[in-house]
């Protein structure tokens, strides 16, 4: 590497912001408008020219093997930037499996020695783009629409024969918040995901709201009339890498994320909800 | 032999690698300072020079970093992905001194050759110049990002300030507190004045009345289109825009454990020397097993290898007999020569080995020989120990 | 079925005056070329089960496949493959559907991908000139059948 690279790039710069989403991963640099590459999450293998998915693993091992060739991709194809001592965040889903995370965390301290990682829930980071402090966030990614509550129910027609199953969740989850807050909620949607990038998605969501509003079984609890949806300042599916984007170029990350000295102390990356806790 | 590839992934004979993987010779580095042998695993990848791969022009890494890692001259398609070439044409402009004549001019647009796509079909202008000064498209949201970013920024330091006058108060005087305060004192100053309220205006909306445009197949894009401009992503084929080229770079690879340098390329992406190039085939003698052995149960079989000594000093092998490791599998004795063996050193002239020499193996199986090439070097002689698995073949059925 | 690799002179093909359609192209059947369309070396336009009609003003290239042929399962019903005009079939890319193509029409690609192009060109008519002046250096032509050739019965 060439040495004034260190010299004239102070280290707190070049931190890189990875969000692996289950088909497409979104990665690029602090302090960016946008990720520098959106490619799908996959791999092609050397040998047989295969393509397979990364989510795809049966142990542990593979998925590290599985990682360790994506992330080169990632830093030595696109980023174009070596690996050893910077910082990376990684905005993910909130219910991303526990064995991902931690060869996630493998992978980048020990084969790509990175400085520090910091793991944060995307949902927070969408919040982030715009500036409010609450706010209902429906992520409609590839697999899953999450929404921090349970179960469905509604279809929204793809052309041909398959339909894609959406939320409900909204308002589920606006009758299971104190009453207080079922308001601001509504007031504060925030759509984030690919898939909320389809034509008309958006309008569809805002009809079966309405019409469940009108419904006795809301109407009689909920004091909603009205949902209002925030415009991020971006595409919706980087909304949370833009949030992640955006608290990675903050001087306060560093003790916000874990050092590499800590974690080969420790061994093992703290969950999301007990950030707070081990954030020095 | 099937080509190189094959070769390449060379699974009969295999050498161990430092870090514990077994790796054909041809993937395998050698590190010259800590005499150990190395994997693309367990060396450390570091960016050595981007350039771009159209015009192969080198870029300062500096410089790259400003451009986004993309060529200022090179374009890509849009909608396949192609390098685009300028094409030129003349337009007729009418004369600024005499308005009743035109005259011809030279312009000039993008166009790709493979799925002829041109700058014309985005709805660009042509340019006077070759070069074209073709425009970016501006990010809609700029100005809004700034400004939250700027918030959060002021937060961040006030979180820091705050930080450390804890750090102050608790073990020093109000004296240094003051002057910690200081540090930050018109930032954090300016900050309270403003109220940090974030800048939210804008931002909502209830969702209006969405007119879907039923679109035909050819005029929405495909993912990888619009994947392509990340920023803008744009939905129909007609708002596509030429995007810069992306860079690719030339990596070093260093030795984990010594730091010294494994490989570096030259600096000129048009040469294809390497400033330094540690790889284990120019160093350790390469090991290839002569087909056409065949193992029958409880008989003893003749196994032909053949050593290639790459480097220009005579080389002394010796072979050890492997103890039974654990992990690996040995499903045959095998006597290997007592002998110590020399392989003449390489002979650029004849591109042969005079004096390379048979060994022979008593084997009735599938078996796994460790041998111990040694490397000769100027003045002073080093013995390398390499563990290497060989599988020469499967077991002949009986009553053939 | 397979086809002689030899060139076929069918002459149920009709081409017209100012077409560039190479010798070692196959064409087979039905088929009618345009003015000014170029047909590259080794590109195969079978009509087999109905005409292949290509208009003006279009690029056929190399290894391209046109080819007019009812599956085995489909009733032999009227059938016809047309490129109206400024239809570019890329290298090695295949036509089998029974459609008219519209004008601009553009397939390339592995996955014979299609686009349409905004305008019609004016470089595809330079590149037309091109080809027509460089492809006589390296590959025989086949000829513009005159106004004296046979019809198709």
């Amino acid at each position: 590497m060439p040495l004034y690279e260190g010299i004239s790039y102070s280290s707190d710069k070049n931190v890189v912001i990875l969000d692996i989403g289950a088909a497409y991963t979104k990665c690029g640099l602090a302090g960016e408008s946008c990720p520098r590459c959106i490619i799908p999450s996959q791999l092609k293998d050397d040998k047989t020219g295969q393509i397979r998915p990364l989510w795809e693993f049966k142990k542990e091992d593979e998925l590290f093997e599985n990682l360790k060739d994506f992330l080169f991709q990632l830093y030595f194809r696109h980023l174009l930037m070596n690996a050893k001592d910077r910082r990376v965040v990684v905005c993910e889903s909130l219910l991303c499996p526990a064995v991902f995370r931690e060869t996630l965390a493998r992978v980048l301290f020990k084969h790509f020695e990175v400085g520090s990682v910091m793991f944060t829930p995307g949902h927070l980071t969408s919040l982030l783009t715009l500036g409010v402090y609450s706010g209902l966030v429906m992520d409609v990614g590839y697999t899953e629409t999450l929404l921090p509550a349970p179960p469905p129910d509604v279809w929204y027609p793809l052309d041909g024969d398959s339909s894609l199953h959406v939320s409900g969740k909204v308002r589920e989850h606006a009758c299971e918040c104190p009453i207080d807050t079922r308001v601001k909620l509504s007031q504060n949607i925030v759509i984030t995901g690919g898939t909320s990038q389809l034509p008309g998605f958006l309008h569809r969501v805002q009809l079966e709201l309405q019409k469940l509003l009108r419904e006795p079984r809301y109407s009689n609890i909920l004091a909603v009339k009205k949902f209002k949806y925030h415009v991020p300042p971006c595409k919706a599916n980087y909304t949370a890498w833009l949030g992640g984007a955006m608290f990675g170029s903050l001087e306060t990350l560093p003790s916000k994320s874990v050092s590499r000295d800590q974690y080969i102390e420790t061994g093992k990356i703290s969950d999301w909800c007990s950030l707070d806790t081990q954030a020095s | 032999m099937t080509g190189i590839l094959s070769l390449c992934d060379n699974k009969i004979v295999q050498y161990l690698c430092a870090c514990g993987k077994w790796k054909s010779i041809y993937r395998l580095y050698l590190c010259r300072h800590c005499y150990k042998i190395r994997c693309g695993d367990c060396v450390l990848h570091e960016v050595d020079s981007p350039y771009c791969p159209n015009c192969l022009e080198n870029m300062p890494s500096a410089e790259a970093k400003l451009k986004k890692n993309r060529c200022v001259n090179c374009f890509d398609c849009p909608s396949c992905g192609h390098t685009l070439t300028p094409r030129a044409t003349s337009q007729m402009v009418s004369n600024p001194d005499d308005p009743g004549k035109s005259t011809p001019k030279k312009m000039f647009y993008l166009a790709c050759g493979f799925c002829r796509w041109t700058t014309r079909d985005g709805g660009i202008p042509d340019k006077p110049t070759v070069s074209g000064g073709w425009e970016d498209m501006e990010n809609p949201y700029a100005a809004r990002l700034s400004s939250l970013l700027e918030h959060y920024q002021q937060l961040a330091q006030r979180e820091k300030a705050e930080k450390e006058r804890k750090k102050y108060v608790r073990r020093r005087s109000h004296l240094m507190y003051a002057a910690s305060m200081d540090k930050y004192g018109m930032v954090s100053v300016a900050a309270k004045r403003k109220g940090l309220m974030p800048p939210t205006t804008g931002t909502l909306k209830e969702n209006e009345e969405v007119t879907v445009t039923i679109l035909k197949e050819p005029d929405t894009t495909k993912m990888h289109q619009r994947m392509s401009s990340v920023e803008f992503q744009p939905a129909e084929t007609g708002d596509l825009f030429p995007g810069h080229k992306h860079l690719l770079i030339r990596r070093s690879l260093r030795c984990k454990e010594c730091e010294h340098n494994l490989s570096k390329p030259e600096f000129n992406p048009l040469s294809t020397k390497f400033k330094i190039q540690l790889i284990a085939i120019l160093h350790i003698p390469e090991i290839r097993v002569v087909p056409g052995a065949e193992f029958r149960h409880k008989k003893d079989t003749k196994v032909t290898l053949t050593f290639t000594n790459p480097v220009n000093t005579n080389t002394k092998i010796q072979f050890l007999q492997v103890e039974g490791n654990a992990g690996e599998e040995v499903t045959a004795k095998i006597d290997v020569p007592k002998k110590e063996l020399v392989l003449a050193h390489r002979d650029d002239a004849t591109m042969y080995d005079e004096m390379s020499s048979q060994q022979e193996f008593k084997d009735d199986s599938r078996s796994t020989a460790t041998t111990l090439p040694s490397e000769n070097q100027e003045q002073q002689t080093v013995w390398l120990e390499h563990r290497i698995n060989v599988n020469l073949g499967t077991l002949l059925q009986q009553g053939k | 079925m397979e086809y002689s690799l030899q060139i076929v002179i069918d002459f149920n093909v009709k081409i017209s005056p100012g077409a560039v359609v190479c010798d070692e192209s196959e064409i087979i059947g039905d088929v009618t070329i345009g003015t000014r369309t170029v047909i590259h070396p080794k590109a195969k336009i079978i009509a087999e089960d109905g005409p292949i009609i290509i208009g003006e003003n279009n690029i056929i290239e190399e290894l391209a496949c046109i080819i007019n042929k009812a599956p085995a399962t489909a009733s032999p019903g009227s059938r016809q493959v047309m490129l109206t005009s400024g239809c570019i079939i890329g290298a090695a890319c295949t036509v089998t559907s029974s459609e008219d193509l519209d004008e601009n029409c553009v397939i390339y690609g592995a996955n014979c991908e299609r686009r349409m192009q905004k305008e019609h060109p004016p470089a595809q008519t330079l590149q037309i000139d091109f080809l027509t002046k460089i492809l006589p250096n390296y590959h025989y032509l086949k000829k513009p059948t005159k106004s004296s050739t046979p019809q198709r019965n």
